[in-house]
């Protein structure tokens, strides 16, 4: 099994690419679980015919603690892909960080792991590293890596250096590693050297571009992702490129571990 | 669970998951950080470690405030643990968390991680939150260590026995620990490794030169279960108490066989009408149930515990009380006529006016009564624990 965070700032495309992703890797034959880490809870929309699923905290809130069961918070969506939202707290109260470490913990102490046997989980997480909560899909015994997703516009690209610094710090906790970085095209100026640039004083590769097209918008008007709505579409063959690399940093991964 | 399940009005909280992470880590030599504004270490210092007096001990407190939460300063506990280190050269460093840690969302291990990197030195960390109790702080705590320092071994020692799940809650400062090495060695065997009482880092280390292991609290059996499964060592679960003459049994079945063993009664209702209830430790519960059935095999006894009932190691009849409330609840069934408990239950027959109709007989325990009655603590092995049984027999 292999574990890739996926950070980048709010509204850059990260959900749209992790769908995207989940849903390339899952053609490919891969078993896939995606894990939603924003209050939010609209990661996994697209990969579920368009429609909301419970959350864990929901569902802790409805159940209490101690009753909530995998079946309540796992849901299958396209082509299998497995779909959790960690969901947040009452909008304004409670603490949302703390919201994502109690939906791990609950993923944790029910087993999912064992019992769906995912080979790649990905992590959709919101925004900047902006606490310990956050942090969490990155910890010991969560993320094997970290990709950041990224447009050529400066607050995008502020964010992602923030993100990378984050992890570069938590490197004597044993944390995740930088696995590159997306390009999630906004059509700005010199976009390509200026993210390329940006990478390289991160000191991580562009693995991968996502060019801007109207195909995106299309799919998730019918709550669908590209590769489900359009699977011969040029913006389906730019995902495919993105699950080849996972499944190379997949297989690198597992060849480490063994 | 309804609300006023919440509500100890009697008795006391039962000691926390830090104290039993605190307390395990008590003999091996380290440098042991609570990460707490000074509360949860006086807890741990002040009641629920009978050891703290007049022993050397590296225990500190972080000294948390407000805006180190805030401000999620890891840093400053970091490097106060190894100035903490610098003057005590410890074996091994260990951080371990508490409420306020827990709400902020702080990574005890991997500040543990970062910790080691700094100054080489092996370092454990603890996400407890002291909204657990001491029996999982001991057990999360025991599994690290034997997931860190043990070593699978090719040699053998005849005979080789681990003692696992000695602790200062159930087994108080009295010595118990002691006298149960004694007692295993003077019955042939020899002890390997103990865990937590009289613990070194190079007994963990050899501990899978044993042959058996011999899970003396519930707090053990988790790791007993780890042992088992990853380097095939069997046990039995059980505590010496008395003659200890069932448990070397047990122990002489289970190295021939090399089946691991509970020590549990299914038949213990009897026809005697007044019903026993031991209410404390699951596996001391369970071997003062055994020494009863012993002498007197028509009596009726059941095991019931405040600090999470371990299904694998209770009988039918066993009760899981996780409160205050639900002891109450219990004790004004009328069902049981005998106690066998911890001397603060007198409190809550007192309060319940259950004085006159039901006998306590008193075995105190650390964990429930703290320093309150730790000097009074029972004497698992020989004529003390014997005159208990028959104080309980006389009873019935």
């Amino acid at each position: 099994m292999v574990k890739i965070a996926i950070y980048g700032k709010g509204g850059i495309g990260k959900s749209t690419t992790t769908s995207n992703l989940s849903a390339a890797l899952s053609i490919a034959g891969y078993k896939v679980m995606q894990i939603g880490c924003d209050p939010k809870s609209d990661s996994t929309k697209c990969l579920m015919k368009g429609v909301r699923i419970p959350t864990v905290l929901d569902m802790i809130r409805d159940k209490g603690p101690n009753d909530v069961e995998l079946e309540d918070i796992v849901y299958e969506g396209f082509n299998g892909v497995l779909c959790v939202e960690a969901g947040g707290p009452t909008p304004g109260i409670g603490c949302a960080g703390r919201g994502i470490i109690t939906a791990f913990d609950k993923l944790e102490e029910l087993d999912a792991y064992e019992k769906y046997e995912p080979d790649i989980v990905l992590y959709d997480v919101l925004g900047d590293v902006v606490c310990g909560g956050f942090a969490m899909p990155i910890r010991e015994g969560y993320a094997d890596k970290v990709m950041i997703v990224t447009s050529g516009e400066m607050m995008a690209l502020y964010a992602a250096n923030n993100i990378a610094s984050a992890v570069h710090n938590f490197g004597k906790r044993g944390y995740a590693q930088l696995s590159g970085i997306i390009l999630n095209r906004r059509n700005v100026e010199n976009e390509l050297e200026i993210v390329e640039k940006a990478a390289k004083e991160i000191g991580e590769p562009v693995v991968s571009i996502i060019p801007r097209d109207g195909t995106v918008q299309l799919a998730e008007d019918q709550g669908k992702t590209v590769i489900e709505a359009f699977p011969d579409s040029q913006m389906a063959k730019a995902y495919m490129n993105l699950a080849e690399y996972v499944m190379e940093v997949g297989e690198n991964e597992m060849l480490l571990c063994q | 669970m309804d609300y006023l399940d919440q509500l100890w009005i009697t008795l006391p909280a039962i000691s926390p998951d830090y104290s039993g992470v605190c307390s395990a880590m008590f003999d091996l030599g380290g440098v042991t950080v609570v990460h707490d504004a000074s509360g949860c270490t006086g807890n741990y210092t002040g009641y629920d470690e009978p050891r703290w007096y007049g022993t050397e001990s590296k225990v500190y407190c972080s000294g948390l405030r407000e805006i180190d939460a805030v401000l999620g300063r890891d840093d400053k506990l970091i490097a106060h643990t190894i100035e903490a280190g610098k003057l005590t050269n410890p074996k091994i460093y260990t951080v371990v968390g508490s409420p306020v840690p827990m709400v902020i969302g702080s990574d005890m291990k991997g500040i543990a991680h970062e910790l080691e990197e700094l100054t080489g030195v092996p370092s454990f960390g603890f996400d407890t939150n002291g909204l657990k109790l001491y029996n999982y702080g001991i057990s999360i705590a025991m599994e690290a260590l034997i997931e860190r320092f043990a070593k699978k071994s090719e040699r053998k020692i005849h005979n080789g026995i681990n003692i696992l799940g000695t602790n200062a809650f159930d087994f108080a400062n009295v010595g118990n620990e002691r006298d149960l090495e004694e007692f295993l060695t003077k019955n042939g065997f020899h002890v390997v490794a103990k865990m937590m009482m009289g613990a070194t880092v190079e007994q963990i280390q050899s501990l899978t030169m044993a042959e058996i292991n011999l899970v003396v609290s519930e707090s053990a059996y988790k790791s007993a279960k780890l042992l088992h499964k990853k380097y095939g060592i069997p046990y039995v679960v059980a505590n010496p108490i008395c003659d200890g003459l069932d448990v070397l049994d047990l122990l002489s079945k289970t190295l021939k066989d090399s089946q691991c063993r509970i020590m549990k009664d299914e038949n213990a209702s009897g026809s005697i009408a007044r019903k026993v209830l031991i209410l404390g430790e699951q596996v001391t519960g369970n071997s003062i149930r055994r020494e009863l059935l012993r002498r007197k095999s028509d009596a009726n006894v059941s095991v019931a515990t405040m600090t999470g009932l371990c299904n694998e190691l209770a009988s039918a009849s066993d009760k899981d009380l996780q409160s205050e409330n639900q002891v109450r609840r219990l004790l004004g069934t009328g069902e049981y006529s005998v106690i066998v408990g911890d001397p603060l239950f007198k409190d809550v027959l007192e309060c319940m006016g259950l004085e006159n109709e039901i006998t306590l007989i008193e075995i105190p325990h650390v964990a429930l009564s703290s320093k309150i009655h730790w000097n009074r603590a029972v004497h698992f092995l020989g004529k003390e624990m014997d005159m208990i049984i028959s104080q309980i027999i006389n009873s019935i």
